[in-house]
């Protein structure tokens, strides 16, 4: 299942200009030197609201974050890309991948006391594979037996325990699904919002807050969290506020603990205030990037692509508007995606003014109209992008008017056009563009398929640039037909390689997720969305 | 007799209205380039083309639009207002739950600026002091201002700088504070502009002078005279207000993080969540229309004069 663009939560991708290039390096947060995690305290989020509490009825980034305290999920996946026992004690893979069986782990209970056991676990998959197809998971048939849950897929398909990790996956009780309406789970409340989390509903009242209890009984945390047994804070509570600059101001006066949603402007603000610090993530995924569409002229040659890479200073403007919260992106994967990552590209292409116009000028674009636009067969060098209005940010409108101006003086008519996304999705359709900028969000390298695979075009996924090349799909079909960790990892950077060498796409800037968080607050994760993680490590110094 | 026919002909005329209301928000939403089945799913998320399709038949998007549109119309005349495609409710539930924070939000703010403005009005009319000039700036800048701003304005200072007011917290009329502030400010300048007008021409009519000449004093003139004609153009415009309010309240709630109308109203838009939309645009009409109903009735009982040429 991939996501892309970027939901009302996570419009703002913003970060600092420090970090090291390796996920690990960053996560999780380092707390202050405290010598041990006090146990009890209220933390105040302010952040976006979950629509439906119900993840399978209604999804979004924004529900799954605020719910992953309150459903646990079979599997854990670290920053690292490797996978950990939580619900399922252990698990085996038959040799020809197709055969996934989970030991469910003794004892957990849901919310309302009924038992987490394999029938459960069967449940809520087959309600996964019911309502939803499962996301594309080529689910076959899912049988549970004693505490063993066997899951038959119809091919090979290695994102299958990153799936099962995502916080959309996490279990609810199968009795409040079948006690309570589809309605009232939506609303949810305590009683009726049945997980197995180390949190538990107290309240909730729509579009204000919803408040969660610890839940005493939690003896069930996924084996790569920082520690074991119940979590430590009493309470958190989440304050839903739509406005950037209110949630910033909540926590600058102390009225909240954690913002989440920062935005870049408000940084330098922020620093000024020794109360707060701030805590930034890579997003794993694609980098925010043009899509180029190769199906037509005039992207379907490869000298003006290449043009396109090397004639604007990418690195220098991003430097100039992205507030020095961005890095220059120079692979079809962020630095953040540990399985797979090639660090060898970086600054592989530099700006070339001259050599871009070379390039334009064997591609046959060599005359100039009055406005000193390149020309050829009459029609003038226009470049059509489109942007839906949630996959774009500030920074990201500033940076597409410096490129317009740099892409001008190399005779190149680009134009930005930031629409809804219905409109989007129609002119998708229509094949009426030239590039797509957006970026996806996940830690599994094969978004790499849904973007690039020359089936998977805009009627079911994400090839906005109709990319047909008989080895990148090799490449894609061999990562996801093995489990094997450094077969797939050989198998996507040869992707990231064909990618780059047939500028098949241009990424520009990694962005990453900002947090403002009070000082008191200690050991608050990222999850491996870029998203802010559970509240389970999370407590409060005195 | 006249008045009960007047009335039915007005009630059916905005049963007229709700429904060409409904028909045309059902039309323009038609031609709204938004694929409903993205909406429902989760617009970031990418859908199998057999999921599409399972979505389309649960939702009876795969029908044709004119049986849509009939299943559509006598599902309203039932008052069902279908399922919101993003909260998995009943539009009638969602609304429901909503207007309570709304109406609360809503009428303490009418109040405190209808009592402003009846105040300013009634101070300030027919002189020219610095009073007048001083209310009549803040009039200008209530107007001029988008509520957004006063509220980012008014939570800058009096919840983040002194700490005065929460945004956060919950604490009973405190938090109602600053929210109800933003909103009474935005209806309060037009609405103490028109209700000065009319004072202003009030003073001037003969009977004023007549009543001067009887040695009223100056306040019982504004108060017994005057301010009985500023109360007619505040009905008449008491639509423009309501629709104010609602504009308002989007604004209001989006700052303030508050629950209601506006913010579902807003989510909904964004969201593209039809069925929400459809629901406001049909209890927006309706109160439209009420609103009318009411204020014609109102009419009579303000102003005699009408009466009298009724009957």
């Amino acid at each position: 299942m991939a996501e892309f663009g970027s939901v009302a939560g996570f419009a703002q991708r913003a970060g600092l200009a420090l970090f090291a290039s390796s996920a690990l390096a960053l996560m999780p947060v380092p707390s202050v030197a405290q010598d041990k995690p006090q146990v009890g305290g209220t933390l105040r989020v302010v952040t976006y609201e979950p629509l439906c509490l119900d993840q399978i009825e209604g999804t979004s980034r924004n529900t799954q974050t605020a719910l992953q305290s309150i459903y646990d999920r079979l599997v854990s996946e670290s920053l690292d890309g490797k996978f950990h026992p939580w619900i399922a004690d252990k698990w085996t893979i038959s040799d020809d991948q197709l055969t996934y069986a989970f030991t469910i782990r003794d004892g957990v209970k849901f919310h309302d006391g009924t038992p987490l056991d394999a029938e459960a676990v069967r449940f809520n998959l087959k309600r996964w594979l019911d309502v939803k197809k499962a996301g594309g998971v080529p689910i076959e048939a899912i049988s549970a037996s004693g505490n063993i849950v066997t899951v038959k897929l119809s091919r090979a398909y290695s994102p299958f325990l990153h799936d099962l990790s995502e916080p959309a996956q996490g279990f609810i009780s199968p009795a409040s699904i079948q006690k309570y309406s589809k309605e009232q789970r939506c609303a949810g409340g305590p009683g009726i919002t049945a997980g197995s989390g180390p949190f538990k509903v107290l309240s909730r009242t729509a579009g204000r807050d919803l408040v969660l209890e610890r839940n005493d009984d939690y003896n069930w945390g996924p084996k790569d969290a920082i520690h074991e047994g119940k979590a430590y804070l009493d309470k958190v509570e989440l304050r839903f506020l739509k406005e950037d600059s209110v949630r910033v101001g909540a926590v600058e006066s102390n009225q909240a603990d954690i913002a989440t949603g920062v935005p870049a402007i408000s940084i330098e603000d922020i620093k000024a205030k020794p109360h707060l610090k701030l805590l930034q993530a890579q997003q794993p995924g694609i980098p925010w990037s043009f899509w180029l569409n190769q199906s037509k002229a005039p992207l379907d040659d490869i000298k003006i692509r290449e043009a396109l890479r090397i004639g604007a200073d990418y690195a220098g403007l991003i430097e100039a508007v992205f507030l020095g919260t961005a890095t220059p992106a120079y692979s079809a994967l962020t630095p953040a995606v540990a399985t797979g990552y090639d660090a060898s590209f970086e600054k592989a292409w530099t700006f070339d003014v001259q050599k871009a116009k070379t390039l334009l000028d064997e591609a046959g674009w060599s005359k100039t109209d009055s406005e000193g636009f390149r020309v050829k067969d009459g029609r003038r060098l226009t470049l059509r992008a489109i942007s839906a209005a949630p996959w774009t940010n500030q920074q990201r409108d500033l940076f597409a008017q410096g490129l317009k101006a740099a892409f001008a003086s190399i005779g190149i008519d680009y134009v930005r056009d930031v629409v809804d996304f219905g409109t989007a999705d129609t002119r998708f359709k229509a094949n009426d563009y030239n590039i797509v900028d957006t970026s996806q969000a996940a830690s599994e390298p094969n978004l790499l398929y849904g973007a690039f695979y020359s089936t998977e075009t805009w009627d079911k996924n994400t090839n906005w640039g109709f990319v047909k090349d008989r080895d990148l799909d090799e490449a894609l079909a061999a990562g996801l037909a093995t489990t094997d960790r450094e077969k797939r990892i050989a198998a996507y950077k040869a992707a990231q390689k064909i990618i780059a060498e047939k500028v098949y796409l241009i990424p520009i800037a990694n962005p990453t997720v900002l947090l403002v968080v009070n000082n008191k607050v200690q050991d608050v994760t990222f999850g491996t969305s870029g998203q802010i993680g559970s509240y389970y490590d999370v407590w409060l110094s005195k | 007799m006249h008045i009960a026919r007047e009335l039915l002909i007005r009630i059916l005329a905005g049963a007229a209205v709700l429904w060409a209301a409904a028909s045309l928000a059902f039309a323009i939403l038609q031609l709204f380039p938004s694929d409903p089945v993205q909406v429902i799913y989760g617009a970031d998320t990418s859908i199998t083309p057999e999921v599409r399709a399972a979505i389309r038949a649960d939702f009876g998007l795969d029908r044709p639009v004119w049986e849509q549109y009939q299943h559509f119309l006598i599902r309203i005349a039932q008052g069902d207002l279908g399922i919101s495609y993003q909260q998995r409710r009943s539009v009638v539930s969602i609304i429901g739950s909503e207007l309570g924070s709304t109406l609360v939000l809503a009428s303490l703010s009418v109040a405190i600026a209808v009592l402003m403005a009846c105040v300013a009005s009634l101070l300030t009319s027919g002189r020219r002091t610095w009073l007048r000039r001083v209310l009549s700036s803040i009039e200008l800048l209530s107007v001029s201002t988008p509520a957004f701003w006063i509220g980012i304005l008014l939570l800058t200072f009096f919840s983040f700088k002194w700490q005065l007011f929460p945004v956060v917290a919950d604490e009973g009329w405190r938090s109602l504070v600053l929210p109800v502030v933003t909103l009474a400010l935005a209806v309060f300048g037009s609405l103490s502009q028109v209700m000065r007008e009319e004072m202003d021409l009030a003073l001037e009519q003969p009977f004023i002078l007549t009543a001067r000449t009887r040695g009223l004093s100056e306040w019982a003139i504004r108060w017994r005279h005057a301010f009985g004609h500023a109360l007619i153009p505040f009905i008449t415009i008491s639509t423009e207000i309501f629709g104010g309010l609602l504009a308002g309240s989007i604004i209001t709630e989006q700052v303030f993080g508050r629950p209601g109308l506006g913010r579902i109203t807003l989510e909904a838009i964004t969201n593209h969540d039809i069925p929400v939309v459809m629901g406001i645009v049909l209890l927006v009409a309706f109160v439209f229309v009420a609103l009318n109903i009411v204020a014609d009735l109102l009419y009579r009982v303000v102003d005699p004069r009408l009466r009298v040429s009724a009957s």
